[in-house]
């Protein structure tokens, strides 16, 4: 029982990394990216292929250290992010959603597809796992809880102080209003890089975190719902901007998630097959009652609550 | 290379016709409807639910179908039309009322997409259906252009749809009315336009579209809960293309998607295998999508025949 | 009875009041000129007059009736016609198209009307299945004002309808709108900045930062030399 407890806890804590991530990108820099889940498999797959051993059925297997495979799980999403961002932040709001999904969709069907390099649907197996053989395999989750912990509470803070410094203000003026900031001379697309670049590594270490805790890294896990939209409902419901409040989000979320398997034990089996399709269904419903009733989230910023209506406009 | 033509202009005139509607929504409703992909597969499962419920007729000469997927699918628009209508007068009018700003609105369609969906898969389940079980031979036309006789019919009826649209947009009072509200909303109602009108129609028009071009997905190809998802993305890019709001920016970035789409994996798929590599590119064509969002909006930023910036 | 009485009405955008307790009245028939600096709110007047902005205090009265909380589609219908400043004709439909939408509500009579607002405006006659948006200024503007006669309004309201006129077309579209009034015999509630617009009206009121501060028959507005130096600077040179 404690070991549910302990594993809901780690992923999440993985999840609230991820929901930390799209706070930058969505709560103070404004970019609506539904394709976050392409940064987040980018980030897992890379771990998963630098540090596994090497297989005939796959790319790579260079047996490295898991710290490398988390730092290249850093570097190549941010990377991606970097050569990306030219093209696509020239879009906003609805079209920058589209393109990105557009990317998260191509390079999903990439790895599924393209088995030489990801061994497609089967995954990669035997990711190493930080420390395993020296713990007992059965509460591998406790002690992995202080790496996901540790890794939250440090992106928690390195957002904290983010939002407070001068680069995060910066982007805050960008979201409420870009016309001024630009006119104050910031160069509007060099922050939304980087806060779109710096949001992209974030979530690939995330994936990374994922892959090391499972051992196993396949396209199926990073379906759009499980790695993209749960987020932003995370972030929704947890409240847009407030680092915190997005963390909140994402351990509600996940405890609903987590709490739904608890049911597929008591309901007949009928229903029980259907119950990833039932919590597709909770999701799109508490989405939409969320902003129906509380559109800023549970931990809201004033600030947000007045851009939600739009108001301040003229 | 005919082939793959032939295959784009069908995949093109079914985006197109979705296109149209999304366009429509996009502008007079001013956020964008994700869910309008999920309307899609309504649009195709509703037929298929009909279908089921009416006789079995025996299809027409020649054709997979007969009267039971026409009056199917004309039962199935109402249907479709009428979850949509039931969606905004319970959801989007109170989102608007609430005065929540379109990206969040935007947002909160997806919650209604994902409703949708898994409502599908749960009445449907997750395996992919068909209409019918009759295999399409395809005839051969003049210029070697292989094409199914369901095509045939397919490509007509879009394109009488789409000219009745296009009449209905220009030469009803309606019509009329809803093209002042897309260009000035504010002087439309100054001029006595009934907002709430012209709303309940955009659904009405676009929720027509978005069903027929389900049915026709689900004749052409096949039907499955995410059919109308893997859609969005072209039909998002299309409308995006050819500006929003604009009819013939809708059918020109339709049908430019839809054929490059096909041409553009299809070549490459053909240069792929003769340098017998294994690699399945047809998978490539959101990439292709995405490429050309950015084109054209590097060249026009609200799309070819795009208005100002609301 | 006035036409329109309007009595210390507030409104504004945001968190923002931008008019406070503003009142004027309008008679029958009259030519009432609203004029003020940039930014003094003349421009939102109207939009709350019509409908379009909603007033959060005070009273708007046509013809004895309140109009708040009434939508633009139940004023126009009332006899109450507003031409925005800009943006005010639909530029991807056709001239015809834009004055079938100005008689949108209009039960009957539309070829009728479309002839008579030609009479006033008989470059549109030949430009009917023209673009708007490819008019020129002066044509666009013929046309606003047209779309508005459409109704036939009793209380026209005009927001600066010779801005950005080249000089002989700011005189024309004065001509017509004395000709609209004379030969309609309607109000208009004229909102400007330039001296010619203003003279053509019986009376004036100034408006200056959200606040009437003069109110008098249009002669005398203009012969107090401190307005004239003050709002209209360097147009009595």
């Amino acid at each position: 029982m404690l070991n549910y407890f302990s594993s809901y806890l780690v992923i999440g804590c993985i999840y609230g990394v991820m929901a930390l991530g799209l706070n930058l990108q969505w709560g103070f820099t404004g970019l609506m990216n539904f394709g976050i889940g392409a940064f987040y498999m980018l980030g897992a797959y890379t771990s998963a292929i630098l540090t596994c051993s090497p297989s005939p059925d796959h790319l790579g297997g260079f047996g490295l250290p898991v710290i490398l495979g988390m730092l290249g799980a850093a570097i190549i999403p941010g990377l991606v992010a970097w050569l990306l961002s030219y093209p696509a932040l020239r879009l906003r709001g609805g079209p920058f959603a589209i393109a990105l999904l557009a990317i998260m969709e191509t390079l999903h069907l990439v790895m599924r597809n393209e088995s030489w390099l990801t061994n497609g649907v089967w995954g990669i197996r035997g990711i190493p796992r930080p420390f395993f053989e020296l713990v007992n395999p059965r509460a591998y989750s406790f002690y992995f809880l202080i790496i996901a912990a540790s890794a939250l509470i440090l992106t928690w803070l390195a957002m904290q102080r983010a939002v407070k410094s001068p680069w995060g203000r910066v982007l805050r003026g960008i979201r409420e209003d870009e016309y001024l900031t630009s006119m104050s001379g910031k160069n509007i697309f060099r922050y939304r890089q980087q806060s779109f670049v710096l949001s992209s590594m974030i979530m690939g270490i995330a994936g990374s975190l994922y892959v090391h805790y499972t051992g196993f890294v396949s396209p199926q896990v990073f379906s759009p719902l499980m790695s993209t939209f749960i987020v932003w409902l995370m972030v929704m419901v947890g409240g847009t901007g407030s680092n915190s409040g997005v963390v909140l989000g994402a351990f509600l979320v996940w405890a609903v998630w987590v709490g739904s398997d608890f049911l597929t034990d008591l309901v007949p089996a009928s229903i029980a097959t259907q119950i990833g399709f039932i919590r597709m269904l909770a999701v799109g419903a508490i989405l939409m009652v969320t902003i129906l009733t509380r559109p800023q989230g549970l931990l809201a910023r004033r600030l947000f609550t007045a851009e939600i209506h739009g108001k301040g406009e003229g | 290379m005919a082939d793959l033509l032939v295959s784009g202009i069908i995949y093109g005139s079914i985006i197109t016709l979705a296109a149209i509607g999304l366009t429509l929504m996009s502008d007079i409703l001013k956020f964008f409807n994700f869910a309008y992909g999920d309307f899609f597969s309504l649009g195709a499962y509703g037929t298929l639910l009909m279908l089921g419920l009416l006789p079995k007729w025996a299809p027409f000469p020649g054709l997979s179908f007969g009267w039971g997927l026409i009056l199917g699918l004309l039962a199935a628009v109402v249907l479709t039309v009428a979850v949509m209508l039931l969606f905004e007068w319970m959801f989007f009018r109170r989102l608007r009322q609430l005065g929540v700003s379109p990206l969040f609105v935007s947002i909160a369609s997806l919650g209604v997409a994902f409703v949708i969906r898994a409502l599908i898969n749960i009445a449907w389940g997750p395996k992919v259906r068909y209409y019918s079980n009759v295999i399409q031979i395809s005839r051969e036309l003049p210029l070697g252009i292989r094409i199914t006789s369901d095509e045939i019919v397919i490509l007509i009826s879009a394109l009488i749809l789409v000219a009745l649209v296009y009449l209905f947009l220009k030469r009803t009072r309606m019509g009329k009315a809803m093209r002042a509200a897309s260009d000035n909303p504010v002087l439309a109602e100054a001029s006595g336009v009934s907002t709430r009108g012209v709303i309940l129609w955009t659904w009405g028009i676009s929720g027509i579209l978005v069903a027929v071009a389900g049915t026709f997905y689900g004749i052409e190809v096949q039907l499955s809960p995410g059919m109308g998802w893997s859609f969005l993305i072209a039909m998002f890019v299309a409308v995006i293309m050819g500006g929003i709001g604009s009819f013939w920016g809708a059918l020109l970035g339709g049908m430019t998607i839809g054929i490059s789409e096909e041409l553009i994996t299809g070549l490459v798929q053909n240069l792929v295998n003769s340098m017998k590599i294994q690699a399945d590119i047809s998978v490539y064509k959101p990439a292709v999508a995405f490429v050309f969002v950015v084109l054209i909006l590097l060249l026009k930023p609200y799309g070819i025949f795009g208005k100002r910036e609301r | 009875m006035s036409i329109l009485q309007v009595n210390e009405l507030t409104a504004g955008y945001g968190a923002q009041d931008v008019l406070f307790g503003v009142s004027l009245n309008i008679d029958f028939g009259e030519i009432v000129a609203v004029m003020g600096p940039n930014g003094s709110g003349k421009s939102t007047l109207l939009k709350v007059i019509s409908g379009a902005l909603a007033a959060r205090q005070g009273e708007i009265l046509y013809k004895g009736q309140s109009l708040l909380g009434r939508s633009p589609q139940q004023i126009v219908q009332q006899g109450l016609s507003w031409v925005p400043q800009e943006e005010n004709i639909f530029p991807s439909l056709t001239v015809r198209e834009n004055l079938e939408i100005g008689a949108h509500r209009l039960k009957g009579g539309l070829e009728d009307r479309i002839d008579e607002v030609c009479n006033i405006f008989p470059q549109l006659r030949g430009r009917m299945a023209h673009t708007a948006g490819d008019l020129s200024g002066g044509q666009r503007q013929m046309l606003a004002v047209a779309r508005g006669l459409m109704m036939h309004p009793e209380l026209l309201l005009l927001d600066e309808p010779t801005a950005g006129l080249a000089p002989n077309l700011v005189q024309i579209m004065l001509e017509k709108i004395r000709e609209i009034a004379v030969r309609m015999g309607n109000a208009v509630l004229l909102v400007s900045q330039t001296i010619d617009s203003v003279r053509l009206s019986n009376r004036g009121y100034l408006l200056s930062a959200g606040r009437i501060r003069y109110e008098d028959r249009t002669e005398s507005l203009l012969a107090n030399r401190e307005i004239k130096d003050l709002y209209f600077g360097a147009q009595t040179r």
